[in-house]
């Protein structure tokens, strides 16, 4: 029998970095309920909460957040399998490696691509005006640094969708290759087979990319920062600003904007995970 | 309806799985394909049901060319080995779905899926969900889910090779009571020599893509269109010798017959050997095991052949004895030595 | 094979989405002027390419720290990883379950909280603006991929392997060096790749935590790119994302040299 202390010993350096990220977040959430003792503040108080829900610029941030994270994660998981559809029914090839490349890619070069491509002198425009639908730059359609954040949403589905892809491609070929196969055999038509059994049958793992690169697009700072309008901010870049307000008394006031961020994206979370678990149970119960 | 395969060429990843097949099934025949595992038996079936694409040859059913038709319009519905049961249905609605493929109404389907639920004996079992089933009753699923689709020729691979041995029997006769109710076209894909041959109506043997015999169940068991043939079945020794002059010659048998001279192998059935005080074989009791309800005893003749022949129950002689024995061959079976080669 | 053909139309317009960019950061890093509407460059120039290689800022310090960084936080993740692995896959004991909670915890916690919190938690510690707070930091952000990585090739090879050397006289080192490493190593390999590549791109912990002491090209990248001059911006870029996929190739290289050597009789 394998002794349990080895275990707890192999476990030591986990716990350690589990330990730390706990901390960070009781850290977070201490200074935000205004209890900084080096800054002689030790009453708690929820005074910093109820000042952030106050300010309608807080609840433009969230909005433009809210929007960016659930557009462009609704719009990759729906792009995302039918690109991994297609990349099951045609066999992967040399897409299949293709589609790791936009996962490598870090988000602020991402956001250059945005820039060079989407830009009102951007190649997709100066296409526009070769094809003479535009005759000058102002009346390509502003994607980049406007409220609409458009320039964000596109530069995150780049991104996104070879990850929801790639992310679904092992269960779904799986799937496919042995009960979509069945399910043909049985006298459904390709399609057919696809959307009565391939696809119920790969929802978990869609579903988990939705909420990965939900949460991430919601907590995400780089290309909200580099594409993004100067105001309405995103959250996190809302929240950013006022961490680095000078003033450092202020830095409770930062600290409850970041603990709405954690304490909004646990609740989605937990949300999500509410409404999925019968959905899932039932596709997953039979295996 | 009656099945034709005609020079059916199939690769998978540039190798040759079966080369230039011509088999047919009968309406309303159970076929066997037997063969050992490797031989292609599985990628016939996937060619037949349109999973694969064969390089070159034709496959019809009934009058109609379905070579090139999608597998969903074949009309030929595969049991597949890992039974394959869709785990987010219900038992009813797995078998209700090739209906419902077909736009029967949820009522009319599940009716339907209910009566072909006890006709697998599963009655009252169609709302349970297929992680409840065990692997007999999911098997029998897949069995009446497959006779939803009102097959026109129905594939079997490997169908009791997952069970048991107990559910094995089971099953063997629920398929067999189906197919007799039914007379669908059916072809079992078996390497179990003992199941082909109890089963079917005729067996084809398939070995490296190609169909070596295909014949009534006695005839491929006794009668063997090739070594490798008899090899498979088993049964025999091959005892190599020569014709010459009307005699053939091998170890110590000498036997009339009416071949052209050369090189033959005869079979050899060990019960063609048979004690008897004055027989002219004399062999030397070689080695005896003894097996519980049989012995297994090898026997040498002069010249050091050896043969196997079993004894009911225990013997009275031990290795070393010598016992006479007559060779009654019957209507013998010769392979020509070349084909060996 | 026709039918396909509209799913072929749909990958190549994938394929080309995903290429486009790629190719737009090449010609834009070796443009000296392309004005609109043109669709290619005027006229070329290596003067981005000096400035780079060269220049004030310089490429090669930066690469130097973010390949070290990325280097130490892809051997210290897969460390970790393999005994929180090995604990997972291998171990029975109270509290399981938690063990994956506790992997997957720097992924739930969003980026921006956690390198705040991260932070904060340092500065008691006496690590914040350190280049040993950015590494720790890295780490944990690659741990997750690094544990479930490893988790499933420990588990699919399973104890068996060293029991047998076990049996045969090998004690419990000596046994996963000399059985079960070899068999992990493709799997070591890919999470060393997995955090290295997160290590190289992360900007934001970096930022905070480093507290602007420690410069990594990611970091660099970043004014670059909300600076006016593209094709500055580009071939900083380029620059940064040629690196990435250079460790990737090389990684993705031994990974498959090594099974090959497996699959020889």
């Amino acid at each position: 029998m394998r002794k349990k202390r080895t275990a707890y010993l192999l476990l030591l350096p986990l716990m350690g970095m589990t330990a730390l990220a706990l901390l960070a977040c009781g850290s977070v959430l201490t200074q935000s309920l205004g209890v900084v003792p080096a800054f002689g503040l030790t009453e708690p108080t929820l005074d910093y909460y109820r000042e952030a829900l106050a300010d309608p610029a807080f609840f433009s941030a969230l909005g433009v957040s809210l929007r960016v994270a659930l557009l462009s994660a609704l719009a990759a998981a729906v792009l995302g399998t039918a690109l991994c559809a297609a990349l099951v029914r045609v066999g992967p090839g040399p897409m299949g490696l293709l589609i790791r490349l936009p996962i490598l890619v870090p988000h602020a070069v991402t956001a250059l691509f945005a820039i060079l491509l989407l830009s009102q002198t951007g190649l997709l425009a100066r296409w526009a005006w070769a094809l003479g639908v535009i005759s000058e730059p102002g009346e390509f359609p502003q994607l980049l640094f406007t409220p609409g954040y458009g320039g964000t949403i596109l530069a995150y589905l780049w991104k996104e969708i070879p990850f929801v892809a790639y992310f679904t491609l092992a269960l779904m070929a799986g799937v496919s290759c042995t009960l979509g196969e069945a399910a043909e055999n049985l006298g459904a038509s390709p399609l057919r087979a696809f959307l009565t059994v391939t696809l119920p049958l790969s929802l978990p793992a869609i579903s988990q990319a939705f909420l990965i690169i939900f949460l991430f697009a919601f907590g995400g700072y780089e290309l909200p920062l580099l594409l993004g309008a100067t105001l309405p901010k995103a959250l996190p870049v809302y929240a950013h600003l006022a961490y680095m307000h000078p003033d450092l008394r202020q830095r409770p006031a930062a600290m409850a904007l970041y603990g709405l961020i954690l304490l909004l994206s646990a609740a989605m979370a937990t949300l999500y995970g509410l409404l999925t678990r019968h959905l899932l149970r039932r596709v997953e119960g039979g295996q | 309806m009656k099945l034709e395969i005609e020079h059916l060429s199939v690769a998978l990843e540039g190798r040759d799985i079966l080369q230039n097949l011509s088999l047919q099934a009968e309406a309303g025949e159970l076929l066997a394909l037997l063969g050992p595992s490797g031989c292609g038996k599985t990628t016939l079936l996937k060619t037949v049901a349109g999973i694969l694409a064969p390089q070159c040859g034709r496959i019809r059913l009934g009058r109609e060319d379905i070579t090139h038709l999608p597998p969903h319009r074949r009309g030929v519905v595969i049991l597949f080995q890992d039974i394959r049961l869709f785990p987010h249905m219900t038992a009813a609605e797995n078998v209700a779905f090739p209906l419902r493929m077909r736009g029967v109404g949820r009522r009319a389907r599940l009716e339907q899926a209910a009566k072909l639920l006890d006709r697998v004996r599963l009655p009252g079992y169609g709302a349970r969900r297929v992680g409840s089933l065990s692997g007999g009753e999911r098997q029998r699923v897949a069995l009446a889910r497959a006779l939803a689709a009102e097959p026109r020729l129905l594939l079997l691979d490997e169908p009791f090779s997952a069970l048991d041995e107990n559910l094995r029997e089971d099953m063997r006769e629920l398929v067999l009571s189906l197919h007799r109710e039914f007379r669908t076209t059916t072809v079992l894909v078996t390497h179990d020599r003992g199941e082909a041959l109890g089963m079917s109506d005729r067996v084809a043997l398939l070995f490296h893509g190609e169909i070596e015999q295909c014949d009534t169940p006695e005839a491929v068991y006794l009668r063997p269109a090739t070594r490798r043939a008899a090899d498979y079945f088993g049964g025999c020794a091959l005892l190599d010798g020569e014709v010459r002059a009307g005699i053939f010659r091998g170890g110590p048998v000498a036997l009339p017959v009416s071949l052209p001279e050369g090189r033959y192998a005869l079979c050899l059935r060990e019960r063609m050997w048979r004690p008897a005080e004055n027989g002219p074989y004399a062999l030397r009791v070689e080695r005896v095991r003894f097996r519980g309800p049989e012995t297994a005893v090898t026997l040498a003749a002069a010249d050091g052949t050896l043969f196997q022949k079993t004894f009911p129950g225990s013997v009275p002689f031990q290795e070393g004895d010598v016992l006479r024995f007559d060779l009654d061959v019957g209507d013998p079976v010769f392979f020509p030595q070349e084909e060996c080669l | 094979m026709r039918k396909a053909l509209f799913l072929r139309l749909f990958l190549g317009l994938a394929a080309f989405c995903i290429l486009l960019p790629a190719a737009l950061l090449v010609l834009w890093s070796a443009a000296a002027r392309w004005s609109w509407p043109n669709l290619l460059p005027e006229s070329w120039s290596g003067r981005t390419a000096r400035e780079l290689l060269f220049g004030a800022q310089s490429i090669w310090p930066l690469l130097g720290s973010s390949a070290a960084l990325g280097g130490l936080a892809a051997a210290l993740a897969t460390l970790i990883g393999l005994l929180t692995a090995r604990a997972a896959a291998l171990y029975d004991f109270p509290g399981k379950p938690l063990v994956r909670f506790a992997g997957l915890l720097p992924l739930l916690i969003p980026g921006t909280v956690f390198a705040v919190g991260i932070h904060l938690a340092l500065l008691r510690l006496g690590l914040a603006d350190t280049l040993a707070g950015v590494l720790l930091v890295h780490v944990m952000t690659a741990l997750p991929y690094s544990i479930a990585i490893l988790t499933d090739v420990t588990a699919a090879l399973g104890g068996g392997l060293e029991e047998q050397a076990a049996v045969l006289g090998a004690g419990p080192v000596r046994g996963f060096f000399a059985v079960s490493l070899p068999e992990l190593t493709p799997g070591i390999l890919s999470s060393m790749s997995m955090a290295f590549i997160l290590s190289y791109s992360q900007y934001f912990t970096t930022l905070i935590v480093g507290g602007g002491r420690v410069r990594t090209l990611a970091l660099a990248l970043v004014p670059y790119i909300q600076g006016g001059d593209r094709s500055l911006a580009s071939v900083y870029a380029l620059a940064f994302t040629g690196s990435a996929l250079g460790v990737f190739a090389l990684f993705e290289t031994l990974i498959h040299r090594w099974q090959k050597r497996g699959d020889r009789p």
